[in-house]
Formats: structure tokens, C-alpha cells, sequence
């Protein structure tokens, strides 16, 4: 019986030899790229990575998420007309459920990014490249997985910690939501990472990617977030400092900030790209902002949508001569020869190629905005008269061709002598300095103004955070938990 | 390569175990020489040898020595034997071992490098008994002769068979011997010659059929023996159905199965049906196996690759329905298996048949249409009603100068004497023909003891019933089976054919030029050619009805062709280990080659005012070769009264997909249609893929004295298409059996015959899902960098979330049997009861984003189908008149027992629905069940709409009055709700047959009972609103609350699109579902014999005529062609939809069959 038993097996075994058992059932897609064959050269690594930046322009993101978040729920901008969207006026009208799609669209395009950040992270480690290279992919990878985490666990509060590539859909069910302490541990030691291994500054075609300085006024900001304040003032006042090589300043001219043909200028720190008439990479803004009706009287091209429209409140917040206020709104426009009195956004009117296809780039993060964190940093340690955080205060009031502010100035205007009133002045200037471009409602969250100043627009303190996208509490109800009031 | 080492070898072994080392060096040489193609090398010695009284043993091994053979031989007997003294010189091998041989009591035999010693057996006892032959004729109980019968002396390898005319003739036999008389579906007959050398015997038909053989999977069982659900079907009752594919010669005859034919087109498939419908994504359809080879069945309506094997081919079909008879094909075993045996030659005299069947073709129903001048009325009315209903103060009499100038409210110049347009065109039977088919066969089958074969060519040609469709095949089957040793038989089965098949666009919607929904929609008042012999022109009139093109147009200029190049052939070798232990090695390969070639024509535009369009084409390639290897050892003992039988196996296979497709446009004119007269191709692809399956199984079949049978079964699947971490699946399976009858208890109850309950449990699985879905795919996602404006930079994301879990669709399946024979087997009964429930549906659901993806093919859901089972085979009369009828009725209840994570149903559109969802699948509900809103009546009068829901501000008089579901008081999209499924109550057929002398007669019903059809076709041609021609019970709309109508048709209103809530058109709706149960008189036969003394006159051995009606009759209330249709037949999600399908034919046909 031992014979037969060997016939049998060597019949197995020459079909084995013929094909090896584990490679006969492991077969790969011939005709299409998959997961399992890429991510094996530097290069498929630098393609994953041009990913995770690719989601930064996604809808969820910078695209329409940012700012209806940041400026629209604040009160920077509203929705006069509803055509605009219910979605977005409920956002703008605290009236937002669980099943509002900015909940569903921000959660999903930020995990989007994160999971293609994951890969790049994880699949690296494997792959026979440039050591340089490889530090500073992982380091880019780092700087966005911790962007966007900071997105996430300011609009909603603890979120589930995704760290690993997910190799199946049944490890979705998996996630709890983290406290947002752990959240932000995990953002600093990501920028940590980063900081340590991006460069100054890029060359040519690597233009717009993350850098040094990038990650530090990023990690600047989530320690002021955290009201570190310490360790903030010390990241932020490095970002100023800079070295030969990589010196932010403030441009003489705020226009030029926000001017098509001076992408990446030097007081960019950080900024999504965006670029007309190339197959999808154009940005929606021109079109998103402009007033309904409009025609092509403010968007050259396409089709008005009337999404973030400044505020009359807005418009009476900018002093007299403010050099930012006409660059950064206008108050009416000409059709057919009619003027419109209408509020709208001119921050981001290059003209487009066509509908949602425009060239204005999104900016994240600026000298201005690091400036104006370092001063509000500064009062926070301690209140010092005419002290440094006036000066950082005053460069950028000064840009604006604004007169300086300070303790003891004549003009009550101006004046101001107590740590309290810094706080008020560094959010004013927050606001005219940075409007439009998706800081308000963060600002106001951060120094817990929000609920104070949002109040008499219908907030409530629960609307600090966002709902969780009820479908992802009907899918995994066990682990996923809604926000106070949403339920 | 030899396995051998040469020298001399000793062997004290006993006989058996000897010829076992033989037969499994000739095994291993076997193998070798399939797998590697290693040919020996061969030898040839002389032998000088002189020796003087040496004993036996010694002069052998000195012939081995020098001759380099090994010897074998029972010790024993040779050192008994004498010794032996020769002289050789230079001599053979063979002449050495006959001189050293010579006048001792042994044989020897050759086999390759051995030779074998063994004592002769003379039967000393027989050899002094009288010599003598025996002759006679084995004739079939209506005095046919039986060809091919097998004559053996009991006992022995004494063995004859009958001739064409039933004679045989058996030489030396002693004078007391008994015969045994052996033919295959006859009872086995021993007769005493007691001296006689002339005799005659009649067989009687087996009818209780216990000790036949039954195909399972990976080997045969005895019928009696068997513990799972399976249903069979013989050549005869396969051949007598002039059917052009074997899922439609199934249909209605086997209980459990369920075989929709959706087309009539020829060579269109048919969606079979094992016990219900247990996937929602991953297919329905069984699992075919021809000769042992599984081959890939990827059926759908236009393309059917069971259509490429000859049905008259086949000997006959097994279908294993439990799990106990499924589970030994593992991950492809749920929806049940289909096993394909084809004829082989039986020992005796050669034989040759040809067989003609000729005859003619008939659409089996037309639709009640109304004519050009009740079209023209219907038209007219409606534009009123729309002018009426438009405004106050408006009549119907008011001339088309005082109305709006829109089509909807003008009255055309061409309907405005509707009288005078008298009866106009029939588009049906412009569009319908009287088709010929013609089907030819030869056969050539034979073979003695040892060889056997069966070789045949048939060519089929069939046209279609709509003008310019139709299809060739020409196929070929060669079987060989040759018993190359005592213990070693090879054999091969090689069936080539090809089909060729000339389709016709017939099925789907009219704008996107489907014939048949053409003809009925297009308007009667016009005709398909001008007086001068062109296609008329009945688009873009101006005259606001659509724009429906010329049916004769469509079916004509259709080209739109098809051909597919099919080889499967297997080989195998068996070889007989010992007694009992059997090894089998199969060998396949099935390689299909399939081209499609299409082209539209610029004067072919449907929906579109323009008389031409810019003329496009496309053409596809599409090889697959797939091969399989198989080795299985088989094991039967049986002491006392235990009987065993077990099986070991391991298998692999293989397929390769080559697609290619190419598509272009801008053609010059319509003279050249192929692609290379393109000015632009607008596609060309090209893509491979894979699959591969590995296998091991078991099986043990064990039987105590006959009474208690059990079966377990075991296989083991690795299969590519799931993920890293499941690759591999067990499937095992278990049944019992209890034959009551043979209990001691029932020995004396004379009526009943056999008496067995069976239950079987078992797993199986479903694998039909893509071949790489567990299988991040990548995509781009690109973005921007660099300086001033940017470049744009190409980005590589995973579009897509592997899935290392994702496996096969889990079938879990109890099965419950009775088996009753009784009153001399005259009646015989099989009930069966099944609860199956299939889990880890492969479905697209939505996971958490939190992964970065918002869907993902997953194993979730379930679905049960449970259901009952009832044969009854009865031989009524059994004398020179004979009747038997056959009966099967089946039920089964299909429901959908969880989904996706949260549960939610799953609502589809079936795509030939403008918008609205046909379709939803929902817990607890049968899925695929049609959806929409359900018709309650006419709203009669404003009070009506007060006191009724209504839609808010739209709902008037003479429109449809919807169920208010949700009870709110309004007509809302919440109101949709069931309206019916496509899942039968349950289905049945029955087959009688009748011969006397020389004539036979059978009938064949079958009928589904208690099923809906989704009538999407209703939208056009029942939309009220004059656009199209309608059928005439969709004519008698709401006219007032004195003319009300049918009480469920509205006002017609050829301004349906103002009331966009309540129109038909855009909404599913209960109008559109029809009850479709049918009852089909399927098949009747005449056959006549012509008697033996004639035909043998004019050279033949036998002759039959026939004359067979296929589709006589269907008695259904449904109004369209088929209540069978399903456009999209093979889906769960949107069954059972009727866009205008392909109507079946009725076919007469005429046949000749004749032997020589």
C-alpha cells in the first residue's frame, strides 16, 4: 500500500513541479496595475505620495470642505440665496444633522488621505530606494497624515487613529473613536518626524511640496490649538527666525499674495495647488464665490454659485483704509450695465479655464498667519506692553497701511492695555488679515470665542463640533459614538 | 528516463501482489509518458545457453541474466517443476522460453522488461466435457432485436454479442452451461441450455432501474446506492425534443429544475435554475460537467456556450441537486451540477445511423394590436384629451387652427380619416417569417470486448423566425475507450465544433432599435417600403409620434455576426490496481475561440428625426483555454455484508481569457462593414486574465446489507479569485440512507418493491465573482507641482480596498428523501424536501470611510430557499398497448434573510426603465421583486381626489388613483412598494408516452404556476397616450365617469409628461405587472417503426419516422410573446423584465432515422 500511497503523491507532485502550488493560486491582475505588484520602486513610492497631496483638492478638503468650515459656519460668510445648497446653509445656520454631506464628505476625503498616506509610510520601508529620498518621502507623508488629522479632530472631535495601510474592509469595523489628546500626540510626533527630515525649500518640478518650514509653523499652530503655549511661541518664533536660506516675509503688496502669477511666493508656508486646463486640477473657487445671478460679471467663465458670501458684518469689520479689504472682497458688480450691490469673495478671481476648472491656489498656511500667532503666543505667556507681540502685530497692521496699535495709544481705537484686549485685537486681525481663507471658525473655536461671538447667529456650545456622518454610526453602531446633541 | 535497474531479481511473491507491482510500473510509466513525454529505450539480446538437467529456477535466471529481464513467478510452483535440458544458440528470447518451457505446466507473458511465469490453469474437468456452439436471438419485449446485448458463459470470459439483427452465436461451451444475457436498461438473464443449441429470449425492461449505473461526480454509483438528490434524464427522452441545446431538451422534466427559456433566437440561452436562486451577484446558474470536464458556463442571452454540444450527442444528464451530491465539487457546487455523458460505442457489430429531422418554424403567438384606423382614433383622442386637459375652456372640437401649435394637442393630417386607413400594417408579420431548420446526424459507433468507440458529425441549420437571423453548427464527437490491458483501460473523448450564428438585434428597447418592441410600437398606418421598393421613412414625420424606425429596416440591415471555434476534448487512463483499487488519471482541455463582429448601418437611426447617421462598428475576439488535470483513486470492497466504496482525489485547472475589442466610426458608407474601412477607431483594448483551482477530494460510500447506506464527502478548494487569507475552503458533506423494504419487517408486503429514506447536510460554495476582486486595483490621482503655474504630476492611488477575506458564497443545504416503488414497480414516487441557505453573499456594500473607501466587495447577506420535490413515474399500461407517464412538480420559496451592515434593501433599475427603479431586494422579501407604485383605480371626479391620497396639485380626474402605502394621505415616493416577483409557486411538468405495435406517441407539459412578469415593454406600447400603437386592452382608457373604462386605464392624454407623479412612463407601476403562470404543451411526437422484414428488404436494420411539434401551445393570461422573458436573464437584482424579447418558435419538424 506504501506504492500506491507514492504514486499519488508523485502524480501531486509533478503537477506541482510543473506549476509551484502557492504560485499557481496566486495570480495577479495581467492587464491592470494592482496594490499588490506596485510600491516596489522609488519611483511608484514618489507616484503614491503625489496621492495624498491629489486628495488635498478632493471635495471633502480644501476643494469646498475647508472653507465652508472655516469661514461659511463663521461670521465671515453666509448663503443669501438657498440655491446655493442646503447643505451648506445648514452648516451655515447651525442647522446641520448627522446626515448633512459636508459630515459625510470632510470624514471620508480626510480618511481618503490618511489611507494613502498610510501606504506611503508603510510600503517605503520596503522599497530599495535614495535614503534621502525615502526620509523625506516618509517626512511629506507625516506632514499630510498630520494635517489632516488636525482638520479632523478640530471638526469633530476624538476621531478613530487609522496609523495602518487597511488590507481588508472587515478591519473598518475595528476603529473606535480616539480621544482627541491621543489625536494630537500623534499629529505633534508626525510633525516632529517631518520637521526633522523635510528641507527648507524645494527646486523646480518639487515646488509645492511640504517643508520644514511647513511642518513647523503647522506644529506651531496645533501647540497654540492645544494652548501649549511655551512650546508654541518657541516653534513659532524658529519659523520667523528661519535661516539663510529659507526666509518668510510679509509681501508689500496683499494682492499679490493672491495673485495667479505669484504662486508659492515667499509668504507662502503652505499651499494646495491647483492649475486650469489640466485634466481636473483646476480650482472651483472663482466659480463657488461668486453671487448667484452674477453671470460672468465676476467669474469670467462658468457658472456663478454664490457658496461663501461675505457678510455684512464682515464687510463694516475692516478699519478705514484697510489696504486687504478691497483685495479681499468687493461689495457690487456691474452686469449689463447695472450695478448689483452684492457682498462677494475677490480673494481667488484669476480667471478660470472653464466651470470649476480656475488657477488660484488654496493657501493653508503663511507668514501672516504665523506673525499674528506668534504676538497672540506672546500675550499668552505674559501681557508686556508695547512688547514683542505688538511689534509681530503691528508688521502685519503696517502691510495693511494701518496705524500701529498700542498700549497706551491716544486713539482709543488702538489703544490697547491689557492682556484681555490683545486677545481682542490679534482675533481682529485675525479675521481681516486671513479672511476668506478658512481660519475664522478655528480661530474662534481655539480661543473659545466661538459660542460669545456665534451665539446671536444661532449657535449653541454643542455646534463646536460637527456631527459624525450618521452612516458611519449605522454601519459599525457599536463602535462609532455621535456628538452631544447630534443624536 | 527507466525506472528499472536491469539484473536479476528473485521474487517469492504470490501471484496478486505481483501483477500489483506490474500494474503500477505500467501506472507510473503512464503517468510519466502523459506528463513528461519521455519515451523508453528498448532492447533486444540473444541468448546462448546449453544446460542438462538444471532445475527450472536456474536455466531462468540465466535467461534473464543475458537477456536483461527480470523474471516473476510463484517459488514454489517452480521448484516443483521438472527439470530441464536445451540447447540454445543465438536464439530469441522467445524461443529460449519456449524450449525451456516446453512440456511444463507453465505459461509465460512479455511485458516490457519483465516476464511473468504462471502455471497454467487448464480446466481439465471442462476440456473432457462435450464441446458445442449456441446460437440465438435476443429480442425486446415489443420484439425488437437487441443489438449489442452481451452473451457470456457464466462464469467465464466466454463472451459474445448481438448483431444487428439480435443474433448471436457462442462457440465451445459445454451442453449444460447457462447463458447470461447482459444489456444495459434490461434486466439481466440467465438461461439453462439444458442441451439446447437454439434459443430465443425476450428481456424485460428494467424498470426499476436499482442496479443501474448513475454518473456522479468523479465515478458511478448503483442507483439503489445512492443517498443524495439527483434527477436524470436519457438520451431518448433528449433526442425525441427537436431542441437545438440541452438546457432546453431539460426543461420540464426533471423536478427541482427550472429552465426559463427568455429567447427564442436561435442559439440564445436559457437561464437554469437549481432549486431556486441562492446569490445575488455572483450567478445562478449551475455547474456544467462534460465527460468529467467542469467547463466555464458563462451563459447569457446573446452568446450560450452549451448551444456548441450536440444534444443528440448526449447519452444523459445527471443533475445532483444536495449537498450530498453537490459538495464533491466544493466552491462551485451550490447552484447544483449538470453532468454531460456522451454516447460511446457498445461492443458488438458496427453500426452506422443517420438521422434527419426537417421541418419548419412559427412565431407561436401574435399580440392583439390595433389597427391603423383604431390607431388613428386612439391617436386622435388622445391629442384632444391633451388639448381639453390644457387649459379651460377648450373642446375637442375645436380645429387645429384654434389650437396651440405643439404636436401634442395637433391632430395629424394622416389620422384625420381614421376609416379610411382601413386595417394598414401588421408589423409583426412583416417582421416574423416561416424559418426552416433542418438538423443532419451520423453516427458510426461499435467495438468488441476490448476497444469500443463512437464517432459522429452533425450539422444543424436553423433559422431564426425574425427575418435575417439564424444559426449554423457543425459538430464533431470522437469517443474511444480501449482496454489496452486486463487491468488498464485509456480512452478519449474529442468533441470540435463550431457555431455560427447570424443574430438579429430583436430584444430591448425601441430607441435603441430592438426589433420586436419596434414592431409592435411603430404605427400601422404606415408600411414598410415606398412604391418604389425603398424602406420607408416612418421617423422624423413632425407628427409627434416617436420616432421608432422601420422594423423590417432594423431586421434586415442587421449584420451582426458570431462564431465560435469549440475543442473539448479529455483523455484518461484507468488502470485496476488490485482487485478493487482503481487509479484514474484525465487529462482535458477546452479551448474556445469566439469573434463577434458588428456593424450599424448610417440608414439604421432609431430615435432620431435624421434619415442617417454616422455608421459605427465594433469587433470582438475572445479566447479561452482552460485545462484540467485529474487524478482520482477509487476504492470498492465488499465482505459479507458490507460493501464499500471509497475515493481519493486531487485536481487542478486552469484558464486563460484573451479579450480584444475594437470599435470605430466615421465609416465612408455601409459597402464595407468591417473595421478596417473605419476613418476613426474610437476603441481598441486588449486584456488577459486568469483563473486556477486546486483541489483535493474524498469520498467513502458505505452500505450494510443493502439497508443502510451512508456517504460522506470532503473536498478541499484553493481558489485564485479570493483573498491571501482565505484562499482555501472545505466543503464537506454527509447523507444517510435506510432501504425500509429490505428490513425483514416488510419482506411480506407483496405490493411494495423498494422503500428508502434518505437525508443528507452538507456545504458547498459559489465562486463566479470576478477574478480578481480581492485585489486593490490602482488608479490615478494626480496633482500638481513645480514653479510660476505648475506641471501637472501623475499620482498612483489604490482605487480600490483589497480584500485578503474575501472567499466563496457559503451553501448550506439539508436535504429530506423519499423513495417508493410499488405494484411490480409500475409506480414509483421520489419526494423531496430542501432547506438550503446560502451566507456570505459576494456583495458591493458600503464599510466604514474610515478605511478610505466608501465600498467594497464583501461576503454578506443571506438567502434561503427551501421547497419541495415530487417525481412519480407510472407505468400505466404494460401490455402490447403501453403508456407511462411521467409527472414532477416542484415548489420553492426564495427569501433574503440579511444584507449589508445596516440592513438596507437594495433597490436597482433595470436599465431598459428610463429612470424609476424596477427592482428591490429586501429583508424577508423574495429578492429582485418588482417595485413601483400599485394602481387601485381611476380617480373618477374631483370629489374622488378629495376623499382619496392624492399627488398634491397634479392628480385629476381620468389619472391613476396609487395605494397610499405609508398611509400619510399622500401620493409620495413612500408609496412604492411590492408588486410582484418573478419566483414561482411552484413549476411542474409531466411527459406521457403511448406505443402500440410499431407507434409511439408522447406528449410533453410543462408549465410554472404563481410567478409575475415586470411587462417594461407596457411603458411603450401601453403608455395612454398615443405616441406608439398599443395593444388593444391598453386602449380602453377613462373617458368620463360614464365611459370609466377598464376602471384601472386612465385618460388617455398625449401630454403624459405634465403630470410627471402620476404618468406611466416614468413610474413602475402595477400596470406593468402581469401575472405570468403558463401551462406549455412543450413537445408531442408521432413516431412509426417500420417493420424489421421491410426494412431489412432495402438493406437497413431499422427505420423510424416522426413527426415532432416542439412549443405547441401555451395557455397563459399574460399579453406579451413569452412569459418566460427576462432581459437581463442571469440576474437576481432585475429578473424577469419583458423589453420585447425574442418570442419562441413552434417548431414542426420532421425526422428520419435509419440504421445500417
Amino acid at each position: 500500500m506504501k506504492s500506491i500511497k507514492n504514486l499519488f503523491v508523485a502524480g501531486a507532485m509533478i503537477i506541482c513541479t510543473l506549476s509551484s502550488c502557492k504560485d499557481f493560486l496566486d495570480l495577479a491582475p495581467i492587464s491592470q496595475m494592482n496594490g499588490n505588484t506596485f510600491y516596489r520602486t522609488g519611483e511608484d513610492i514618489k507616484n503614491a505620495l503625489t496621492a495624498v497631496y491629489g486628495t488635498l483638492q478632493y471635495g471633502g478638503m480644501y476643494y469646498s470642505s475647508m472653507h465652508v468650515i472655516g469661514d461659511l459656519r463663521s461670521d465671515n460668510t453666509w448663503i443669501p440665496n438657498p440655491n446655493a445648497g442646503a447643505n451648506l446653509q445648514e452648516v451655515d445656520e447651525f442647522k446641520n444633522n448627522a446626515f448633512n454631506t459636508i459630515s459625510s464628505s470632510t470624514w471620508s476625503a480626510h480618511y481618503q488621505g490618511i489611507q494613502y498616506a498610510n501606504i506611503v509610510i508603510e510600503k517605503i520601508a520596503a522599497v530599495e530606494m535614495d535614503e534621502t529620498l525615502k526620509k523625506r518621502y516618509t517626512g511629506e507623508a507625516k506632514f499630510l497624515r498630520a494635517l489632516m488629522y488636525f482638520n479632523m479632530v478640530r471638526i469633530f472631535g476624538d476621531v478613530p487613529l487609522v496609523l495602518e495601510v487597511i488590507e481588508n474592509p472587515q478591519e473598518g469595523y475595528h476603529y473606535t473613536r480616539t480621544p482627541s489628546e491621543t489625536v494630537y500626540e500623534q499629529i505633534i510626533a508626525d510633525l516632529r518626524d517631518a520637521e526633522e527630515v523635510l528641507p527648507y525649500e524645494y527646486e523646480n518640478i518639487d515646488i509645492g511640496r511640504a517643508t520644514k518650514g511647513a511642518a513647523m509653523a503647522l506644529l506651531g499652530k496645533v501647540y497654540m490649538t492645544q494652548k501649549h503655549w511655551d512650546l508654541a511661541a518657541q516653534k513659532l518664533k524658529e519659523v520667523i527666525d528661519g535661516t539663510a536660506q529659507n526666509k518668510y516675509q510679509l509681501l508689500t503688496d496683499y494682492a499679490s499674495i493672491f495673485d495667479v502669477s505669484n504662486k508659492n511666493n515667499r509668504e507662502s508656508i503652505f499651499e494646495v495647488q491647483f492649475k486650469k486646463s489640466a485634466s481636473g486640477e483646476g480650482s472651483p473657487f472663482t466659480n463657488q464665490f461668486a453671487p448667484i445671478g452674477s453671470g460672468t460679471a465676476v467669474t469670467v467663465v462658468g457658472n456663478p454659485l454664490g457658496q461663501n458670501i461675505p457678510t455684512d458684518d464682515m464687510r463694516n469689520a475692516y478699519e478705514n483704509g484697510d489696504a486687504r479689504k478691497d483685495v479681499s472682497m468687493r461689495t457690487s458688480y456691474v452686469l449689463n450695465g447695472n450695478t448689483v450691490e452684492h457682498n462677494y469673495v475677490a480673494k481667488y478671481l484669476g480667471a478660470p479655464a472653464a466651470y470649476l476648472d480656475g488657477e488660484n491656489n488654496w493657501i493653508v498656511l503663511r507668514y501672516a498667519d504665523v506673525l499674528l500667532l506668534y504676538a497672540e503666543a506672546r500675550n499668552e505667556q505674559s501681557y508686556v506692553p508695547d512688547g514683542e507681540a505688538f511689534d509681530y502685530l503691528n508688521q502685519v497692521r503696517e502691510r495693511a497701511n494701518l496705524l500701529a496699535k498700542s498700549s497706551n495709544h491716544t486713539d482709543l481705537a488702538l489703544r490697547v492695555p491689557d492682556q484681555a484686549s490683545f486677545r481682542l485685537a490679534i482675533e481682529q486681525e485675525r479675521r481681516v488679515e486671513l479672511a476668506f481663507e478658512g481660519h475664522r471658525w478655528f480661530d474662534l473655536i481655539r480661543t473659545d470665542r466661538a459660542y460669545p461671538v456665534l451665539q446671536s447667529l444661532g449657535m449653541q456650545p454643542s455646534h463646536a463640533l460637527f456631527p459624525i456622518p450618521n452612516s458611519q454610526i449605522e454601519i459599525n453602531p457599536d463602535l462609532m459614538t455621535q456628538n452631544p446633541q447630534y443624536d | 528516463m527507466n525506472l528499472n535497474v536491469s539484473g536479476e531479481i528473485r521474487q517469492y511473491f504470490g501471484y496478486d501482489l505481483l501483477k500489483l507491482f506490474l500494474v503500477m510500473k505500467l501506472t507510473i510509466l503512464i503517468i510519466i509518458v502523459c506528463c513528461l513525454g519521455v519515451s523508453a529505450n528498448t532492447f533486444s539480446q540473444t541468448i546462448t545457453l546449453q544446460v542438462k538437467n538444471k532445475p527450472l529456477e536456474d536455466v531462468l535466471k540465466a535467461i534473464g541474466k543475458q537477456s536483461k529481464h527480470f523474471f516473476f513467478y510463484k517459488y514454489n510452483d517452480v521448484k516443483e517443476a521438472p527439470p530441464v535440458t536445451i540447447n540454445l544458440n543465438n536464439a530469441t528470447l522467445e524461443e529460449a522460453l519456449r524450449a525451456c518451457l516446453k512440456n511444463q505446466p507453465f505459461d509465460y507473458e512479455v511485458d516490457n522488461k519483465t516476464i511473468v511465469i504462471n502455471k497454467k490453469t487448464v480446466p481439465i474437468t471442462q476440456a473432457i466435457q462435450q464441446q458445442s456452439s449456441v446460437s440465438g436471438q435476443i429480442l425486446n419485449e415489443s420484439g425488437q432485436p437487441l443489438v449489442g446485448a452481451t452473451v457470456r458463459l457464466k462464469g467465464t470470459h466466454n463472451a459474445t454479442v448481438s448483431d444487428g439483427n439480435g443474433n448471436f452465436t457462442l462457440h465451445n461451451i459445454p451442453t449444460e452451461a447457462v447463458l447470461e444475457i447482459v444489456y444495459t436498461g434490461y434486466k439481466k438473464q440467465d438461461i439453462a441450455l439444458a442441451g439446447r443449441t437454439q434459443i430465443q429470449t425476450i428481456l424485460s425492461l428494467d424498470n426499476q432501474s436499482l442496479n443501474e449505473v448513475v454518473v456522479v461526480g468523479y465515478g458511478t454509483q448503483q442507483r439503489k446506492d445512492i443517498t443524495g438528490s439527483i434527477s436524470s434524464l436519457e438520451a431518448e427522452k433528449i433526442e425525441k425534443q427537436v431542441v437545438v441545446s440541452l438546457d432546453n431538451a431539460i426543461a420540464g422534466q426533471l423536478a427541482g429544475v427550472q429552465v426559463s427559456q427568455a429567447t427564442g433566437a436561435p442559439g440564445g440561452g436559457s437561464s437554469v435554475r437549481i432549486r431556486g436562486a441562492g446569490s445575488l451577484s455572483a450567478g445562478n446558474d449551475p455547474l456544467y460537467v462534460i465527460d468529467g470536464f467542469p467547463v466555464t458556463n458563462d451563459y447569457n442571452q446573446t452568446n450560450n456556450p452549451l448551444n456548441t454540444i450536440n444534444p443528440t450527442d448526449i447519452e444523459n444528464i445527471q443533475v445532483l441537486k444536495d449537498a450530498s451530491a453537490t459538495a464533491i465539487y466544493g466552491s462551485r457546487g451550490s447552484n447544483g451540477v449538470v453532468l454531460i455523458t456522451t454516447k460511446s460505442g457498445k461492443a458488438g457489430v458496427s453500426k452506422i445511423d443517420f438521422s434527419l429531422n426537417s421541418g419548419v418554424q412559427n412565431v407561436e403567438r401574435y399580440l392583439d394590436l390595433l389597427s391603423a384606423s383604431e390607431y388613428a382614433r386612439y391617436l386622435n383622442e388622445a391629442r384632444n384629451n391633451a388639448w381639453v386637459n390644457s387649459g379651460a375652456g377648450r373642446s375637442a372640437s375645436d380645429p387645429n387652427s384654434e389650437r396651440i401649435n405643439n404636436v401634442m394637442y395637433l391632430l395629424p393630417e394622416m389620422t384625420s380619416n381614421p376609416d379610411a386607413l382601413g386595417k394598414g400594417t401588421d408589423w409583426q408579420r412583416e417582421i416574423f417569417r416561416t424559418a426552416m431548420m433542418h438538423n443532419y446526424q451520423l453516427n458510426f459507433s461499435g467495438g468488441n470486448e476490448r476497444t469500443k468507440y463512437f464517432i459522429s458529425g452533425g450539422y444543424l441549420s436553423q433559422e431564426g423566425i425574425i427575418l435575417n437571423s439564424g444559426m449554423d453548427r457543425y459538430s464533431f464527437r470522437i469517443n474511444i475507450e480501449s482496454k489496452i490491458h486486463d487491468r488498464v483501460r485509456i480512452g478519449a473523448n474529442l468533441t470540435p465544433s463550431y457555431t455560427y450564428n447570424n443574430l438579429v438585434n430583436a430584444e430591448g428597447n425601441w430607441q435603441v432599435g430592438g426589433i420586436v418592441q419596434s414592431a409592435i410600437a411603430a404605427a400601422p398606418f404606415l408600411t414598410p417600403y415606398d412604391a418604389d421598393g425603398n424602406y420607408t421613412k416612418i421617423t422624423g414625420l413632425g407628427i409627434g409620434t416617436s420616432e421608432v424606425d422601420n422594423p423590417v429596416k432594423l431586421a434586415k440591415e442587421s449584420y451582426y455576426k458570431q462564431g465560435t471555434l469549440r475543442l473539448l476534448g479529455t483523455t484518461f487512463a484507468e488502470v485496476d490496481i488490485i482487485d478493487g483499487l482503481r487509479f484514474k488519471t484525465l487529462l482535458g482541455t477546452d479551448f474556445r475561440n469566439f469573434r463577434e463582429n458588428q456593424f450599424s448601418p448610417s440608414i439604421v437611426n432609431p430615435n432620431s428625426v435624421n434619415a442617417v447617421k454616422v455608421p459605427t462598428a465594433t469587433a470582438i475576439t475572445n479566447e479561452t483555454k482552460n485545462w484540467l488535470a485529474e487524478f482520482t483513486l477509487n476504492y470498492s470492497k465488499t465482505i459479507q455484508k458490507h460493501r464499500l466504496d471509497a475515493l481519493l482525489g486531487y485536481t487542478a485547472q486552469k484558464e486563460y481569457i484573451d479579450y480584444s475589442s475594437m470599435a470605430g466610426t466615421n465609416y465612408a458608407n455601409d459597402h464595407i462593414k468591417t473595421i478596417n474601412a473605419a476613418g476613426l477607431i474610437t476603441s481598441a483594448l486588449t486584456t488577459e486574465e486568469e483563473w486556477a483551482l486546486l483541489s483535493y477530494l474524498a469520498r467513502i460510500n458505505y452500505s450494510y446489507n443493502d439497508r443502510y447506506l451512508l456517504t460522506a464527502t470532503m473536498r478541499r478548494d484553493g481558489s485564485s479569485r479570493f483573498g491571501a487569507n482565505n484562499k482555501w475552503g472545505s466543503f464537506p458533506s454527509v447523507s444517510v440512507g435506510w432501504r425500509l423494504s429490505e428490513e425483514a419487517f416488510l419482506q411480506g408486503v407483496n405490493w411494495l418493491d423498494d422503500l428508502r429514506l434518505r437525508a443528507s447536510y452538507g456545504a458547498t460554495g459559489n465562486n463566479f465573482i470576478s477574478n480578481y476582486g480581492h485585489i486593490g486595483l490602482t488608479g490615478i490621482e494626480n496633482y500638481v507641482f513645480g514653479g510660476g503655474s505648475g506641471t501637472l504630476v501623475n499620482g498612483t492611488r489604490l482605487a480600490n480596498i483589497p480584500n485578503s477575506l474575501l472567499g466563496w458564497e457559503k451553501n448550506h443545504q439539508l436535504d429530506i428523501g423519499l423513495e417508493i416503488s410499488t405494484f411490480r414497480n409500475r409506480l414509483s414516487l421520489t419526494v423531496d424536501y430542501y432547506n438550503k441557505k446560502t451566507s456570505d453573499l459576494l456583495l458591493n456594500v458600503p464599510i466604514p470611510t474610515l478605511t478610505g473607501y466608501g465600498n467594497a466587495l464583501q461576503n454578506i447577506g443571506e438567502i434561503q430557499n427551501k421547497g419541495l420535490e415530487f417525481t412519480v413515474l407510472s407505468r400505466n399500461m404494460v401490455n402490447a398497448f403501453k403508456w407511462t407517464t411521467d409527472f414532477n412538480l416542484s415548489t420553492n420559496k426564495v427569501e433574503v434573510l440579511r444584507l449589508g451592515p445596516d440592513g438596507s434593501p437594495i433597490i436597482s433599475r433595470q436599465i431598459t426603465s428610463a429612470n424609476a427603479p424596477t427592482h428591490i431586494t429586501r429583508l424577508g422579501d423574495e429578492p429582485g421583486s418588482f417595485y413601483g407604485y400599485k394602481v387601485v383605480g381611476v380617480y373618477q371626479n374631483e370629489a374622488d381626489i378629495a376623499n382619496s391620497p392624492s399627488i398634491e396639485g397634479e392628480s385629476k380626474p381620468g389619472q391613476l388613483k396609487f395605494a397610499d402605502i405609508d398611509q400619510d394621505g399622500r401620493i409620495t415616493s413612500a408609496d412604492r412598494t411590492i408588486l410582484g416577483s418573478p419566483f414561482p409557486d411552484f413549476t411542474y411538468g409531466m411527459t406521457n408516452t403511448f406505443s402500440y405495435k410499431n407507434v409511439d406517441f408522447s406528449f410533453t407539459l410543462q408549465g410554472v404556476q404563481g410567478f409575475e412578469v415586470l411587462n417594461m415593454a407596457r411603458r411603450y406600447y401601453g403608455n395612454y397616450a398615443g405616441s406608439y400603437n398599443v395593444l388593444r386592452s391598453a386602449s380602453q382608457g377613462w373617458r368620463s365617469e360614464q365611459e370609466p373604462g377598464d376602471g384601472t386605464s386612465p385618460m388617455v392624454d398625449r401630454n403624459f409628461g405634465a403630470f410627471p407623479g402620476s404618468n406611466l412612463v416614468n413610474n413602475v407601476t402595477s400596470l406593468f405587472v402581469e401575472d405570468g403562470s403558463y401551462l406549455r404543451l412543450r413537445n408531442i411526437t408521432l413516431g412509426y417503426t417500420l417493420p424489421v422484414s421491410l426494412v431489412q428488404k432495402a438493406g437497413l436494420s431499422r427505420a423510424r419516422l416522426s413527426f415532432t411539434v416542439q412549443n405547441a401551445y401555451t395557455w397563459t393570461n399574460y399579453e406579451g410573446y413569452n412569459p418566460e422573458v427576462s432581459i437581463q436573464g442571469g440576474s437576481t437584482l432585475v429578473p424577469g423584465v419583458d423589453a420585447g424579447g425574442y418570442p419562441l418558435a413552434r417548431t414542426f419538424m420532421f425526422g428520419l432515422n435509419v440504421g445500417f
